[in-house]
């Protein structure tokens, strides 16, 4: 592809320039970023708390720890409304099941002999032999 | 001086020596001096590299030093799969995006094209000596998506073979090449239009 008659003629294609003495500096300045790097990172890990180096790398796992403590806690509160619950309707049930013989066992004898019945019965019970 | 291959390769290694850098920059004791060459044999080559992308001195400056401190931290990290060389390069290029994908983000809130910043930046660079139509070439080079613009230079700029192109780059042959024939017709468009020809 022939692009360069269309591209600007500039002589040198690349018009950067280097500060002078640049290359043969890098390394001696590299060497001293190297060093202070490895300085500053001794100096973060002694200047910081240890708590809070403590609770920053264990920080994800503490919240994932509380989510779940809240977690059991709301579905054990759940369970026990709902089983308290099932346990107050088993004994109203069996309170209103208890109610309901008694009052349809006396009912029933009404029923059958009437109240007029039972007085007859009570003063002369050969009447139903 | 900017980036050569034929200059580069004269300068690097042969696989011989980049075996021996390696095993004294895995040496606790040699580590540093070997470092030291490597620093002195490849930095040129990378700075071009990143420079061409980032246009300003400063920046290349801090963008080379980054790749070279990452070089430093994960030496141990390299397996020699590839050429040391080459292993440099894509750290290069890796830091280069880092830094480009940085300056966008914080160029966001300002509501300013990164693309605008650089030109102005470069403008005002004192390591810059490049006349209006320079100038506006690099205004065009910068419209290019930032892998077209490296593929851009590595072939426009420092005449790179497309395979060479392919192993730092991890794309194909086909691809470069085309991404590269688009790159050339993006920047004759930008650059006709910029000059009012058809």
């Amino acid at each position: 592809m022939n692009e360069k008659k269309y591209f600007p003629q500039t002589g040198d294609k690349t018009p950067f320039k280097v500060p002078e003495g640049y290359f043969e500096g890098l390394s001696a300045r590299l060497d001293q970023l190297i060093d202070l790097g490895a300085d500053t990172d001794d100096a973060i890990v002694t200047e910081r708390p240890r708590l809070s180096m403590w609770m920053d790398k264990y920080r994800p796992i503490f919240y994932l720890a509380a989510m779940f403590v809240l977690l059991l806690f709301s579905v054990s509160t759940l369970l026990k409304l709902t089983s308290s619950d099932k346990t107050a309707d088993k004994l109203t049930k069996e309170t209103s099941t208890t109610n309901t013989i008694e009052v349809t066992a006396e009912d029933y004898l009404i029923s059958q002999i009437g109240t007029y019945g039972i007085a007859e019965y009570y003063v002369d019970p050969e009447i139903y032999d | 001086m900017p980036f050569d291959v034929q200059r580069l390769n004269s300068q690097s290694m042969d696989k011989q020596q980049e075996t021996e850098l390696l095993t004294k920059l895995t040496d606790e004791r040699q580590r540093k001096g070997a470092f030291e060459t490597l620093v002195n044999t490849f930095s040129e080559s990378l700075y071009w590299q990143i420079r061409k992308m980032v246009l300003n001195h400063d920046d290349a400056n801090d963008v080379l030093q980054n790749t070279l401190i990452k070089v430093w931290s994960n030496i141990d990290q390299f397996r020699g799969e590839s050429r040391l060389s080459t292993w440099l390069f894509r750290i290069a290029i890796n830091e280069t995006y880092t830094f480009l994908n940085k300056e966008r983000q914080r160029n966001q809130t300002s509501m300013t094209d990164l693309e605008d910043v650089m030109v102005q930046r470069l403008q005002s660079d004192p390591y810059f000596s490049g006349d209006e139509a320079v100038v506006l070439l690099q205004k065009a080079i910068l419209s290019l998506p930032d892998k077209q613009r490296l593929v851009f230079n590595m072939k426009y700029y420092d005449e790179m073979k497309y395979e060479e192109m392919s192993e730092i780059l991890g794309t194909s042959v086909g691809a470069l090449k085309a991404s590269y024939h688009h790159a050339v017709k993006k920047i004759e468009a930008f650059l006709q239009l910029e000059n009012g020809t058809d």
